[in-house]
């Protein structure tokens, strides 16, 4: 029989918990913040936070405001300085894009680093327009310049027409276009918002109900097929900006669900819905 | 429970299996109690559990413990196993549930330790290789961070900040929003 050997003379304390336990604990914090905040605990739990390959922690919600939520917590929080509070342009990951004369720079607010952006790879570029029509646009090098072309745009599919419900007392549903991508396939989700309108045919009730619905890209056969579900792991998050599935499984929240946000006040000077989204 | 009977012949014919603590304690567990754990079912495998399983990482306050977690975590596997092929399925379905919550309300009874305990048996769960056990305790530990500031946690954990001026500078920096 073997001999027990007595435990280490200095026992393992929570400050030095070995990194893969750490991390076990960090794959069950989705919230950015509480992941921002577990980092800052000591430096054993600082090296879990950022040595480890980690599911990405939930997205976070930026607003055009310069505020900015981490799910899922309803707090609101600011972005540090940095006149992010201008920032009108699109988010990707950690960083705000922001457009300029001479091309797009990217913005992370809270390493406060700028970059420019890099020369686009090759892939596919999709974009949806108001008519639900899907168009793949082809980027392509100038051969003289150098700089990013576009070279071709190609309608992939053709929305069929689609009207807006006219309801007594000047009630009408607006709608809004998404594309997200999701598990490889490309979604488009119609929102419609219904709105009221004066005898000018000013909105004057923005946002009253949501309604969605989802239809996949069917690039075969050139069509919108209409689904009913996103499936059980799947959780999308639209923006005008930015729209994104993520895997609910991983952040242990329930799939099938859809985050939007009540963004409509945004166009309430100039109010138009219009089909600006791309993935 | 319509398994109890069969559950009773299968128990008096399974083989024990002692457990030996770093401290020398020995417990007498059922292969079915004992192969909860990665580790000692691969020890089982190998045929090296002759003479009992010295386990030098553990203490025999947590070998307690971890053993009673398994127990009831073996209890309930078996009993869902017996009572599948007895039940319809409605009825198995309330069986199933029902044995669900009676395992949940002894999770969270289990997890009722101070926090040195519970540092303890992930370490233990770690080492033994129990999945269940991980993840409840981890599970635990996640519960209590969320929402809180690094110095709350701190403060829960028994931590000393010993960062060091430049991390928390940097900290400042990064992550300052956070904390508000």
């Amino acid at each position: 029989m073997a001999k027990a050997t007595p435990r280490a003379a200095h026992p393992l304390t929570w400050s030095d918990i070995p990194l893969d336990l750490a991390g076990q604990v960090l794959q069950l914090l989705p919230a950015y913040a509480d992941r921002a905040r577990f980092a800052s605990v000591c430096p054993q739990w600082r090296a879990a936070a950022r040595q480890l390959a980690l599911p990405p922690p939930l997205p976070l919600l930026a607003l055009p405001d310069g505020t900015f939520y981490s799910l899922p917590y309803g707090k609101r929080f600011h972005f540090p300085g940095f006149g992010c509070a201008s920032y009108k342009g699109a988010a990707c990951g950690s960083w705000l894009v922001f457009p300029r004369d001479d091309g797009c720079y990217l913005v992370d607010p809270f390493a406060k680093a700028t970059v420019a952006l890099p020369p686009l790879s090759r892939g596919n570029l999709y974009a949806l327009v108001f008519g639900e029509n899907l168009l793949n646009v082809n980027i392509s090098q100038d051969p003289n310049t150098g700089n990013p072309q576009v070279s071709r745009i190609g309608q992939v599919i053709k929305g069929d027409p689609w009207y807006a419900v006219v309801y007594p007392d000047m009630i009408r549903d607006e709608k809004k276009l998404y594309l997200v991508e999701s598990h490889g396939k490309l979604l488009m989700v119609r929102r419609k918002v219904w709105c009221k309108f004066d005898d000018d045919g000013k909105a004057v009730t923005l946002a009253g109900k949501n309604e969605f619905e989802v239809f996949e890209a069917d690039l075969e056969h050139s069509r919108w097929i209409n689904v009913t579900t996103l499936g059980d792991d799947q959780v999308i998050f639209l923006g005008k900006r930015c729209s994104r599935a993520v895997s609910a499984s991983q952040y242990g929240i329930s799939g099938d669900q859809i985050f939007f946000l009540d963004d409509i006040m945004e166009n309430v000077v100039q109010y138009f819905f219009d089909g600006e989204s791309t993935s | 429970m319509a398994s109890a009977g069969s559950g009773d012949e299968k128990a008096a014919a399974a083989a024990m299996i002692t457990l030996i603590s770093s401290d020398n304690e020995k417990f007498e567990v059922t292969e079915a109690t004992a192969t909860l754990s990665q580790t000692i079912r691969h020890m089982i495998e190998d045929g090296c559990t002759d003479g009992g399983v010295p386990l030098p990482n553990v203490t025999s306050k947590i070998l307690a413990r971890v053993i009673e977690y398994c127990k009831k975590h073996a209890t309930a596997a078996a009993g869902e196993e017996g009572s599948s092929s007895s039940f319809s399925d409605a009825a198995f379905l309330e069986v199933d549930r029902a044995f669900l919550e009676e395992l949940e309300e002894f999770d969270d009874a289990f997890l009722e330790v101070d926090r040195a305990t519970l540092f303890d048996l992930i370490l233990a769960a770690n080492y033994l290789d129990i999945k269940g056990l991980l993840n409840l305790t981890c599970q635990k530990v996640a519960d209590s961070v969320k929402g809180k500031t690094p110095e709350q946690i701190r403060e829960m954990y028994n931590i000393v900040n010993d960062l060091t001026p430049e991390e928390e500078a940097e900290i400042r920096r990064e992550t300052q929003w956070a904390f508000e």
